[in-house]
């Protein structure tokens, strides 16, 4: 069968994983900038408060509460994550994962006191919580796993007999897949729970869901329609949303250039290069003229060399750039290989040949800066105002408990 | 006919060759569960006599099931503390290894949240 390994409100466990004196506190972690909430411990979430409301609606009510309030640690949650993947690959043999919080597996005909035991054991020598859900396809997983949750014992096994029943009481929007517009229009052809969803036939289905609606039905039918996850690191993402909105291209121009130097120390680290550069601005979500432009840059050669993504970049942004008020932008490197490979095409000019030469000697140096004095210590010059005014609004960052030797947990 | 792969400049391949080993990694001594091993800083004196000072960076391992004697980590109303694990028939006590402090004993109800077993105490001296 197929499990899926989901963290219990993950940022706010690690949170509290070096904080006894937060047990049982409720605990929210906020956005980039310290915007909105994007999660929050049971006790929060008892309250009502919800996933993506903004801080100052929340504040008076998590006070009220003694709430503790988190800026989001990504250093922290990306050590802790390594680890409970770590755990759960020795305890299973295998593990694929989704997410920072979620993992699938298989396991040949679990019981529950297995699955209970993997469980127990990944909490016990993580200290992370977690549950478990295990049924014969990942989308069938998925929905066992949300059951488990709701249960003390944190997990679920769905027995193939089980699930029309399940099916029958789990509303169509539930299914991992279906988005909240498919939702709409399928309530409004009648479909309302899942089983509903199964219920019709493929053409049906595949007319108005297209090919993916129909993979998701017959993954709840019980056959395994979602391919093994194309390595994750396809893909890498640099983004940030601005405290003040941003409308000049030069400043545009530096958040792009903090990226590019953060995906070229995040490839050299991975040993890749990339051949495709993406560069994508948003205007603010709650404006009616809401834009999100974006373009595409494919390099000659692959590269993890900051000068280099940083000139692709900046074409795809001149190419997108319109005066208006930019509340976020982001990089994204795609098209990933492994680090040296150089298919010199038969256009490669002598120009390029003397850049790739010049990467291959400049990068080691400036990574061993980054490692030595820190990601900012040496960053192309367009970067530069970004690292003071933009870095800012983490009023409540907890310490690098795990990777910082000056920030180590204090026990009496 | 045998010869050697690498450039030998004297003329002569070391005698030591085929004994080279890895060299010593304390990573391989200090972390032995690496994704369960955690650092916490110890601070004041509780532990002094079993040698383990303020400053002292603790080695906590969460894989091992704590025995009584083990030093350990243990959360006690709200905060970590490190003591000596001491287990008497029912009897569960947490031995501070300086006669300054109380011995915690916990009553029979309570249960013991353990943190994890300290497996090694790492102080630098500059």
């Amino acid at each position: 069968m197929i499990g899926l390994c989901d963290c219990n409100s993950f940022y706010a466990s690690c949170e509290r994983l070096f904080r006894p004196d937060l047990r049982t506190t409720a605990v929210v972690v906020l956005s980039n900038n310290d915007g909105c909430i994007v999660a929050l411990s049971s006790e929060a979430k008892k309250l009502g408060i919800k996933r993506g409301a903004p801080l100052f609606e929340e504040r008076e009510r998590l006070d009220s509460i003694g709430a503790a309030i988190f800026s989001s640690n990504y250093t922290l949650y990306q050590d802790l994550s390594d680890r409970v993947m770590d755990t759960l690959l020795a305890l299973v043999g295998n593990r694929e994962v989704y997410s920072i919080d979620e993992a699938f597996f298989t396991l040949k005909n679990p019981t529950q006191e297995t699955v209970q035991t993997i469980r127990d054991e990944v909490i016990r020598l993580t200290g992370i919580p977690v549950s478990l859900g295990l049924a014969r396809t990942k989308t069938l997983a998925k929905l066992a796993n949300h059951e488990g949750k709701r249960r003390p014992s944190g997990v679920r096994v769905l027995y193939p007999e089980e699930e029309q029943s399940l099916l029958k009481q789990t509303a169509i929007g539930e299914v991992w897949g279906i988005g909240r517009r498919r939702e709409a229009q399928l309530v409004q052809r009648g479909v309302r729970t899942a089983h509903d969803f199964i219920s019709k036939d493929d053409l049906w289905i595949e007319r108005h869901c297209t090919i993916t609606g129909l993979a998701t039905a017959r993954e709840l039918r019980g056959i395994p329609s979602i391919p093994k996850e194309v390595e994750k690191s396809i893909s890498l993402c640099s983004g940030i949303s601005f405290e003040k909105p941003k409308e000049s291209l030069e400043e545009l121009e530096q958040s792009i250039a903090c990226h590019c130097a953060t995906l070229a120390s995040k490839l050299t680290k991975r040993g890749k290069q990339a051949r495709e550069v993406t560069v994508a601005l948003y205007t603010s979500r709650f404006r009616e003229d809401y834009q999100s432009p974006s373009a595409t840059v494919t390099l000659a050669q692959g590269s993890a060399y900051t000068p280099t993504l940083l000139a692709a970049a900046k074409v795809c942004l001149a190419s997108i750039y319109r005066k208006a008020p930019y509340k976020a932008s982001r990089v994204w490197v795609t098209y990933l290989e492994e680090e040296g490979v150089h298919q010199y095409s038969l256009f490669n000019s002598e120009w390029e040949q003397k850049r790739i030469g010049q990467e291959e000697k400049l990068s080691p140096v400036v990574q061993e800066i980054q490692r030595t004095y820190g990601r900012r210590a040496l960053v192309c010059g367009t970067a530069g105002s970004m690292i003071k005014g933009d870095l800012m609004g983490q009023a409540y960052l907890s310490p690098r408990y795990t990777t910082d030797w000056k920030a180590l947990p204090t026990v009496h | 006919m045998p010869f050697f792969i690498e450039p030998v400049s004297c003329g002569f391949p070391s005698p030591a060759q085929d004994s080279r080993e890895e060299s010593l990694d304390f990573n391989a001594l200090l972390f032995k569960h690496k994704a369960n091993t955690y650092c916490l800083r110890c601070k004041g004196d509780s532990m002094k006599l079993k040698g383990i000072f303020s400053g002292d960076i603790l080695v906590v391992d969460r894989t091992l099931r704590a025995k009584s004697g083990d030093v350990i980590v243990a959360e006690i109303g709200g905060a970590f503390t490190v003591k000596t694990l001491l287990i008497e028939g029912a009897k569960v006590i947490l031995h501070a290894e300086n006669p300054d402090y109380a011995d915690i004993h916990m009553a029979q109800e309570e249960e013991l949240v353990l943190f994890g077993v300290v497996t090694a105490v790492v102080r630098t001296l500059r």
